[in-house]
């Protein structure tokens, strides 16, 4: 545990440090201040577009930190031949993986709580009240990073930097299309068909099931139930996402 | 594979199984929103539907900006209107939850496009405001708002004050319903010549609003002219003199009087 705690520590040092991660961040909080003129466009529906474009804001940002977090965690140290500094010391494989996973994630919820910040601000000056269900709405969206850079660290262990990249991006895609694949596999004519999207949906991460926007938006009641499920769901796909991770590092030969 | 990789192996499939049920539970959750997702099933246009699916969790944003540019076109007037038309459409499947765009999609279809059509054009505009409308309610049964428009469609529209009666009372149940959506259904009664249901009406609505002035000072008058037969032939007479006046400026054929209205009685009641 001593080990993962320090792994975790420098790397959240290290990624607060970096050039990138810091305009990536000024960037989303220039953008999502930068909604409030698309806003003023709409007549009626200023705050409906505040919302939407900021959350929108928050999981586009979110999904390139996330992303750059998951290419610069392992393969960089593999590459520079500091992995084998640490793994010579006694510090097990998992818990280097973990470490670094635990950092990352602290550095996700950083910069998505910032963002959500200055999301739920912005509306405060524009409404003078606090929106809770679009703070609970930003926690789940980090909950879906958080599920999505499990996802890139397990393909950072066996690919390029490159291929982690695009896998980050093709995984983001294919998540937000899950829920219309589960539709279409209910109406789908064909046995074969219906198995496959079936298949798809146990297989890859559904992360519309964590965007709460429309609800938000439409200024609906957000039940409890569905939050529950929604962890549930979040932190059982993370578990076996991190655990094929640590199953493929073990057996890579770095 | 090494023994305590295996294991894991193990452990892993059993989580995914959990990991599974748990997203089935998610579907059968009460706040999970899927309705958004089954107009997709019934767009007829293949690519849209995928370029929606695509658009994943940001088709409320496309659908803002596709917003923002009807706006544009508003604006252009003339050849602008009709090219409104298809972003209104866009919006809606983007969108379906985004009450405004069918509100303003339905009344620039049965007023502005109405308008601006052919003659013989002009009823199909009207009513594809209406399947608008219906549309809206499909995907927002909730709503107020879209009710009223439907209701206001037949009243001031179409100047068919029966018609609009049910979707008034559709309206006031659903809610959020502001005062005027009774006030709205008290007019619609009158217009009919339904004095008792509209002063029913107006009673309703002072028991529910207390501090609207306009529902207690429309009920008095009511009462009073319940107690009064010729005030209430005024009043009746009055109803149907204006809403004679508004039907022959929009060229619609005259309703019958609902009693006997001498025309000095209506003269001097238009004049007021």
């Amino acid at each position: 545990m001593r080990a993962i705690f320090a792994i975790s520590k420098n790397s959240v040092g290290e990624a607060l440090h970096r050039m990138m991660f810091q305009v990536l961040l000024l960037f989303a909080l220039l953008f999502i201040v930068g909604g409030t003129f698309f806003a003023y466009m709409a007549p009626q529906e200023e705050d409906k577009m505040l919302k939407d474009l900021g959350l929108s804001i928050i999981s586009v940002f979110g999904m390139i930190i996330a992303i750059f977090m998951g290419v610069t965690a392992i393969q960089p140290e593999v590459e520079r031949r500091t992995i084998y500094a640490l793994l010579a010391k006694p510090v097990r494989r998992y818990e280097f993986l973990l470490g670094k996973y635990v950092g990352s994630v602290v550095v996700l919820g950083l910069s998505v709580g910032v963002m959500g910040l200055v999301l739920v601000g912005t509306l405060y000056v524009r409404q003078t009240v606090l929106n809770f269900p679009l703070m609970i709405a930003v926690g789940t969206l980090f909950l879906q990073l958080a599920v999505m850079l499990a996802i890139i660290f397990m393909v950072s262990t066996i690919a390029s930097q490159f291929m982690t990249v695009f896998a980050g991006i093709v995984i983001w895609v294919i998540g937000y299309v899950q829920s219309y694949l589960h539709q279409l596999s209910e109406h789908a004519q064909s046995g074969f068909t219906r198995y496959s999207l079936q298949l798809m949906n146990v297989l890859l991460p559904n992360f519309q099931v964590f965007d709460l926007r429309s609800q938000v938006v439409d200024n609906l009641a957000i039940e409890p139930q569905l939050i529950f499920a929604m962890i549930r769901y979040g932190v059982l796909y993370g578990l076996v996402v991190l655990a094929i991770a640590m199953i493929l590092f073990n057996e890579k030969q770095v | 594979m090494r023994r305590t990789n295996k294991a894991v192996l193990l452990v892993v499939l059993v989580l995914w199984a959990f990991s599974y049920l748990s997203l089935l539970a998610v579907y059968e959750s009460p706040g999970f929103r899927t309705e958004y997702v089954k107009p997709i099933l019934s767009v007829g246009d293949a690519g849209t539907a995928a370029v929606i699916a695509m658009l994943g969790g940001f088709r409320n944003v496309a659908a803002g900006l596709l917003w923002l540019r009807s706006d544009y076109y508003w604006h252009m007037g003339g050849r602008g209107w009709w090219k409104m038309y298809p972003i209104f459409q866009t919006v809606t499947e983007l969108d379906p939850h985004f009450i405004l765009a069918w509100r303003t999609f339905g009344w620039h279809c049965a007023w502005n496009l109405n308008s601006e059509a052919p003659p013989d054009e002009k009823p199909r505009w009207i009513r594809e405001g209406l399947q608008v409308y219906k549309r809206g309610i499909d995907a927002n049964p909730d709503s107020w708002e879209l009710y009223m428009e439907v209701a206001w469609l037949y009243l001031d529209r179409l100047r068919e004050a029966e018609k609009s009666i049910p979707w008034w009372e559709l309206a006031v149940k659903k809610p959020g319903a502001p005062e005027y959506t009774w006030h709205m259904l008290a007019h619609a009664k009158e217009r009919s010549y339904d004095w008792r249901g509209a002063l029913a009406t107006w009673q309703q609505a002072v028991r529910k609003f207390p501090d609207d002035s306009v529902a207690c000072r429309w009920r008095n008058r009511w009462l009073r002219a319940s107690k009064d037969p010729n005030l209430l032939r005024n009043e009746l007479c009055g109803v149907w003199a204006r809403d004679g006046l508004m039907r022959r400026n929009r060229a619609l054929p005259p309703k019958p009087p609902p009693m006997n209205c001498p025309p000095e009685v209506t003269e001097q009641l238009l004049a007021k």
